[in-house]
């Protein structure tokens, strides 16, 4: 169905984009820590036979990165918000919340 | 209704959610929301728009109380019963009605164990806090315990919006901690439920909901103050690490935004000035608070190669998106000057939605039956499939490009000359918002 006889611009500005993004898609979705298996499948063969799909698909995956998905978050933003919060609710003593933040704030500059 | 049904309608409605809000953030936890009578309350901002979002968020399908005028609109109105919606008469739609149909049905739900939604504040606001709590919410729960309805707890539920009538906003979803009616009665110290008509008893629990709610919901005093105390939050966040992305989070931000306004005075108003100082010199100087932050030593420059594949998708999404924008530029334009209408936010919020829908798919229609007409029926059925695909890709594109656009801007390092009086507004703000926490 692919190559045959259509003009050049076509092939440039259609085709190869198309097949592009149908690969990112499938590595994407391969890559999803969030999603159940069948529903990987669902999308790999949907996105396959439905080329409208595909930039569905784009929308509507959640824009953020591969770890954030992957389930709790435990990167500096998050833990920072949670101390702030327990402290303000009183489940988190002023001693603990202070040596938190201070490892927060200093892991910053000594880690990549 | 079966629970089955609504838990596809749930899945229809969370996928729908997902291409209507950009990012949907859920903070608090909902693992034991899962069984048990529980009366959800929201603060109401975007009119259907809230309705929707709290569907994706909580852990089952919720049975919304709504204004009985959805029940008037053909198919919207078998929807909203197929959904299980509860029907709620107010004066203004017309007057003689009374709600003891609701009140009866509400009772039975809860009776079942289900999760029922309401808006307590009764309207949809404009402000970036919420009216007072009417009395609804107590008196409901009150009348279902005094009806034998054991173990309610009222769950409180903040929305906040990035851009409230904006599609593709961010958005956080903020559920507090559930308050256990049976112990709250307890406490009160009567050894009867109190029932719906105890007049002290329902104005207590509204104060007692009205609290709970403040705390979630966004209850800023109005939108400068908004911008400025995220502009503080962002700074916490940034002192901490780089954001991992162009953006920061919009959860994170608006979650320690919240906080810091709930600082008291004098040191609360302090950091609202410090930071609309801050942000206005930031925005003089064409930079962000990323860059100085890394100019400062604060923070390390993060390496990602996140940007590459965002810039070869919009390369690669380019063609397709301008034949998006080509095809349906009557309808972009007609939205867009609807959102520049100048009326309730709320209003604007049920308006916009329902317009695009009409315009793009009246484009669609059009497009398909014309391509029908010229180059044949099989065209036409291409056409049909291809249409979504280029309206996505354009808003795929364009989102993408915001976002590399957004990462070139924070990375752009301020002049040698404006640096020290940033850096000062930063370390003072800073100064005064860690010292706050």
């Amino acid at each position: 169905v692919i190559w045959t006889d259509l003009p050049l611009a076509v092939v440039l500005l259609v085709q190869v984009p198309l097949i592009l993004i149908w690969l990112v898609v499938l590595v994407d979705l391969v890559r999803r820590p969030d999603l159940p298996v069948w529903r990987k499948l669902l999308w790999m063969v949907g996105c396959t036979i439905l080329i409208p799909l595909l930039a569905v698909y784009l929308l509507v995956r959640p824009q953020r990165a591969r770890g954030e998905l992957a389930g709790p978050r435990s990167d500096p933003h998050s833990r920072l918000v949670e101390a702030v919060l327990d402290h303000e609710a009183g489940l988190l003593g002023e001693d603990r919340f202070g040596r938190i933040v201070g490892e927060l704030r200093t892991g910053s500059r000594s880690s990549p | 209704m079966t629970s089955d049904r609504r838990g596809v309608l749930q899945r229809i409605i969370r996928f729908l959610a997902n291409l209507v809000y950009r990012d949907i953030d859920v903070a608090g936890t909902t693992a034991d929301l899962r069984s048990g009578p529980i009366l959800a309350v929201s603060n109401h901002f975007g009119g259907l728009a809230d309705g929707v979002l709290l569907v994706d968020s909580l852990p089952r399908m919720p049975r919304v109380v709504a204004r009985d005028v959805i029940w008037r609109v053909p198919v919207v109105g078998r929807l909203a019963t197929a959904l299980g919606g509860i029907p709620v008469h107010k004066p203004q739609d017309g007057a003689g009605k009374s709600n003891d149909q609701m009140f009866a049905t509400a009772y039975r739900a809860l009776g079942d164990g289900d999760l029922v939604l309401i808006f307590p504040e009764g309207v949809t606001m404009d402000a970036p806090h919420m009216a007072q709590v009417r009395t609804g919410a107590a008196r409901m729960v009150l009348g279902a315990q005094a009806s034998g309805v054991a173990g309610i707890r009222v769950l409180p539920v903040g929305v906040h919006y990035e851009d409230k009538a904006g599609f593709r906003s961010r958005v956080l979803v903020n559920i507090g901690d559930p308050i256990e009616l049976d112990r709250w009665s307890a406490t009160r110290g009567a050894g009867t439920p109190p029932g719906a008509d105890d007049r002290d008893a329902v104005d207590d629990l509204t104060e007692v909901i009205d609290g709970a709610l403040r705390h979630v919901a966004p209850d800023f005093p109005d939108w400068p103050t908004v911008e400025a105390l995220q502009q503080a939050g962002e700074v916490l966040l940034q002192d901490v690490a780089p954001a991992p992305q162009a953006q920061l989070r919009y959860g994170d931000v608006e979650l320690l935004a919240a906080r810091l306004h709930r600082v008291q005075a004098p040191a609360g108003p302090a950091i609202v000035s410090a930071a609309q100082e801050y942000r206005a010199a930031l925005r003089s100087a064409g930079t962000s608070d990323k860059a100085v932050a890394i100019s400062l030593g604060a923070v390390r420059r993060g390496r990602s190669w996140r940007w590459l594949r965002d810039l070869f998708l919009v390369l690669v999404l380019l063609p397709f998106a301008v034949a998006g924008l080509l095809a349906t530029l009557i309808p972009v334009l007609v939205v867009g000057l609807v959102s520049k209408l100048r009326v309730a936010p709320a209003v604007r919020a049920t308006l916009v939605p329902g317009v695009a829908l009409l315009m793009f798919g009246a484009e669609w229609a059009w497009l398909m039956w014309s391509l029908g007409r010229s180059d044949g029926w099989d065209a036409s059925a291409v056409g049909v499939l291809l249409f979504p695909f280029f309206v996505a890709a354009m808003f795929v594109t364009a989102e993408l490009s915001a976002l590399l656009w957004h990462r070139w801007r924070a990375r752009r390092a301020p002049s040698a000359a404006q640096l020290p009086h940033l850096q000062q507004l930063r370390g003072r703000l800073a100064e005064l918002a860690w010292g706050a926490l």
